[in-house]
């Protein structure tokens, strides 16, 4: 069934149960075709949220102001390190709060907290790079996970902020992206990857760090990117 | 997936130029009356349960999900940094509707739902997630699970 939401949400919106029990139903109902293949339409937008229609939030306010400085985009690896932590610290508030009115937290794919996942991302920054904090990873795969961690705690913590919860993710993403340290240094550390010599920091680097909201590339390699669903294309290319 | 006009430039340049697979023939199998089908849902979301082994890059593994899994234990790694995860981070049923299909249930819309759903990790290469099938075939046999529902990211 075809629907036209963001990827990502493929029931259209959280916390509606309604609609999303709508789509569902619509999904069973394919199931009631006596001859296939099948494709149905569902052609009905995702309701808009509370932050689309500028509803008011309600109910949670942070206890301290916070007055973000701009990000540090330049410096060596220890400068970046110190304005990464500065800059988690002042997010903290936020990222509990988060935690408190969810009740439950995605950050946990990295055996590492917080802090942890930003140094062991600044390491490869450095000229020595350090090793994977876990037997059940290699090296380049806690990045990743790092990365993965870093990012949800950040999305988590603005989304607690007023103003900034999350109806669509545009909005999120840019902000991370080009509003934040953590954003400027993962930026650098795709610049690392892309120079690396070793073959697996250069797929994290070209295939699986910046989305195409950043690099704007089309993946097909002409840049050094690929995409990070690669793996149809190379199946389908492996087949012909 | 969003709807073409809605997509930026270079996301309609990297979607026209994928290649698409053909196929021989198309398999078909008549589906029970829901009403009486037992049903696990398979995501491709790259979901995974806090401390499961990371799934590798383009692992064609999968991994379980129970029915009435904490919430608070299903984390996301996929390896595509170019899908939203700020839905999942808010709600889980809007990538994986477990709680859906449990309402369904107690309804009587759908005859039950299966103990354990799976995910894979999308973005991989479907030969390298081919070798894993028979053993999830099995495992969804043993659930007695009549229909499954694919739930792309």
């Amino acid at each position: 069934m075809w629907v036209p939401f963001e990827l990502g949400r493929p029931f259209g919106a959280p916390n509606n149960p309604e609609f999303q029990t709508k789509v569902l139903k619509a999904l069973l109902k394919t199931l009631e075709a006596e001859s296939g293949p099948v494709l149905a339409d569902f052609d009905e937008d995702a309701p808009l949220s509370s932050a689309d229609t500028g509803e008011e939030q309600k109910g949670w306010a942070c206890p301290i102001e916070l007055k973000a400085p701009p990000p540090q985009t330049e410096g060596d690896a220890a400068a970046l390190e110190q304005a990464l932590l500065r800059e988690i610290n002042q997010l903290r508030p936020w990222y509990e709060l988060s935690v408190e009115q969810r009740g439950r937290t995605t950050v946990g794919v990295s055996p590492l907290d917080i802090e942890g996942n930003a140094r062991y991302i600044i390491g490869f920054l450095g000229d020595e790079w350090p090793e994977s904090p876990s037997e059940d990873m290699t090296a380049t795969v806690a990045l990743k996970h790092a990365f993965e961690d870093v990012r949800a705690w950040y999305f988590e913590a603005v989304a607690a902020q007023p103003g900034r919860a999350t109806g669509t993710s545009d909005q999120v993403i840019h902000w991370f992206w080009h509003e934040t340290t953590a954003g400027a240094v993962l930026q650098k550390l795709d610049e690392v990857c892309r120079e690396s010599d070793d073959e697996t920091m250069q797929t994290f680097g070209g295939f699986l760090l910046l989305p195409r909201y950043v690099t704007g590339s089309v993946g097909d390699g002409s840049d050094g990117r690929k995409n990070a669903e690669f793996g149809d294309n190379q199946a389908i290319a492996a087949a012909e | 997936m969003a709807r073409w006009e809605d997509l930026p430039q270079y996301e309609q340049d990297y979607l026209a130029g994928l290649r698409l697979p053909e196929f021989d023939h198309t398999p078909w199998t008549p589906a029970k009356p829901v009403s009486e089908s037992r049903i696990a849902l398979i995501s491709t979301a790259g979901i995974e349960r806090r401390g499961d082994k990371p799934y590798p890059f383009f692992s064609g593994e999968f991994r379980l999900i129970p029915t009435d899994v904490d919430h608070g234990e299903l984390v996301m790694s996929h390896l595509s940094p170019n899908f939203d995860r700020t839905g999942f981070q808010q709600d889980i049923n809007v990538a994986i509707p477990l709680d859906r299909m449990k309402e369904l249930e107690a309804e009587g819309v759908i005859g039950s739902v299966a103990n354990f759903h799976y995910a894979f990790m999308g973005g991989s290469a479907p030969q390298d997630m081919e070798p894993n099938i028979p053993e999830l075939a099995k495992l969804l046999r043993g659930d007695e699970v009549d229909t499954v529902l694919m739930c792309p990211v």
